[in-house]
């Protein structure tokens, strides 16, 4: 991203596959691009992207309007990720001073973490609408899947099969342009449809927290907000877990590397399996496991941790130290 | 063919590390041609009435 006007390009960095379509000025005719929580390559295929190329030469022929509409940049200045000063703190250490797109929002809340600014919550940037129970089409990619029951959606009144057309007043084409319009969504949301041939103007009433709902361990620059496990680690498989009397779906992770100085003081061993972490027995995957830290606790808690060693339950205490 | 003259409408251009060498303009399997410079992008899309297809490709 070195050299990228990220006030120009303004996309989910977390993300390793980002496009757009735009005219020669710079402005959006739509973007394509994205992931929802379970898949990184669920909104990304042939057919949509066939059909997001039509979009955008019909868009382009028509000359359709692309002012204020929020597919559009926000900043007006050039911004280069390079003058970020956590950026430069980390090119300083790094030979080939490249800059990936997850740094970029790294480096971002690593300067809010600076200026006592960060909250947890800001790892979650442009949410999937299955936070508010949408799942979009993947191949068409404004029609409607489904609707998850009792889901804010759900009772807002939005169908499966409908098609968005409008999100808060923004025409959007594809998955990535509904992500885009959700990222400035703060309280109200209004969807326009068409369903039957009809026209309906359904207004979502978002829960709290909306943003935050799923599985955040594949947002790579989730490590800022909070503490890390200090061990790397490796899923059991069926057969392993069944050999050492462990259910299924219970939680079972075997350390396979560890460099931080506070599991070592635990007493955390190589070859250790990870049986229950702060209480919890989820089957989670060693990222699953680190974004639990990440989002529940903060540098400076405790965290117990049962491993079975040799064929034996240990139990410990992992004081994670302030100050990181 | 309409994919293919669909294709050819489009000019792309994927990001990449500028302290790296810069790729040169390349025909992919004789389709798309990739153009590695987005002003040089943007100037052939002014002069062609054509939109931009901008990729960002981030391998870690």
């Amino acid at each position: 991203m070195n050299g990228i006007n990220i006030n120009q390009f303004q996309f989910e960095y977390d993300l390793t596959w980002m496009s757009f379509f735009q005219n020669y000025e710079g402005k959006t005719y739509l973007r394509y691009g994205g992931r929802n929580d379970k898949n990184p390559e669920s909104h990304l295929n042939q057919k949509s992207l066939v059909s997001a190329m039509k979009t955008a030469l019909a868009k382009h022929k028509s000359k359709a309007s692309l002012e204020f509409n929020q597919l559009n940049p926000k900043g007006e200045n050039v911004l280069v990720p390079e003058q970020n000063p956590s950026a430069q703190k980390l090119l300083a250490k790094r030979e080939n001073k490249c800059i990936h797109c997850h740094e970029v929002k790294s480096t971002q809340l690593m300067e809010l973490k600076g200026e006592g600014k960060l909250k947890k919550e800001m790892v979650f940037t442009y949410p999937s609408p299955e936070t508010f129970g949408v799942e979009i089409d993947p191949i068409r990619q404004t029609i409607i899947k489904t609707v998850a029951k009792n889901s804010n959606a759900d009772s807002a009144g939005l169908k499966t099969g409908d098609e968005i057309v409008m999100v808060n007043g923004n025409a959007v084409s594809t998955y990535a342009d509904i992500t885009r319009v959700l990222e400035f969504v703060d309280g109200n949301l209004n969807v326009e449809v068409t369903r039957g041939g009809e026209t309906k103007n359904v207004d979502v009433r978002l829960s709290k927290g909306w943003r935050t709902v799923g599985d955040s361990s594949w947002r790579e620059s989730e490590h800022v907000v909070g503490p890390n496990s200090g061990f790397w680690g490796k899923k059991l498989s069926a057969g392993q877990k069944k050999r050492m009397r462990l259910d299924e779906d219970q939680l079972g992770l075997r350390i396979t590397v560890i460099w931080g100085a506070w599991a070592k003081k635990a007493k955390l061993k190589q070859g250790d399996v990870v049986v229950s972490l702060d209480g919890k027995t989820d089957d989670w995957s060693i990222k699953q496991l680190q974004s639990y830290l990440h989002m529940n606790k903060d540098w400076g808690d405790k965290v117990e941790i049962e491993v079975m060693r040799g064929g034996r339950s240990v139990t410990t205490t992992m004081a994670l130290p302030k100050g990181n | 063919m309409k994919t293919l003259l669909f294709s050819l409408l489009l000019s792309t251009m994927p990001m990449w590390c500028f302290a790296q060498e810069k790729p040169q303009s390349t025909p992919v399997d004789g389709k798309i041609e990739w153009v590695f410079d987005l002003e040089q992008a943007r100037k052939k899309a002014r002069d062609s009435d054509k939109p931009v297809f901008i990729v960002f490709r981030c391998e870690r």
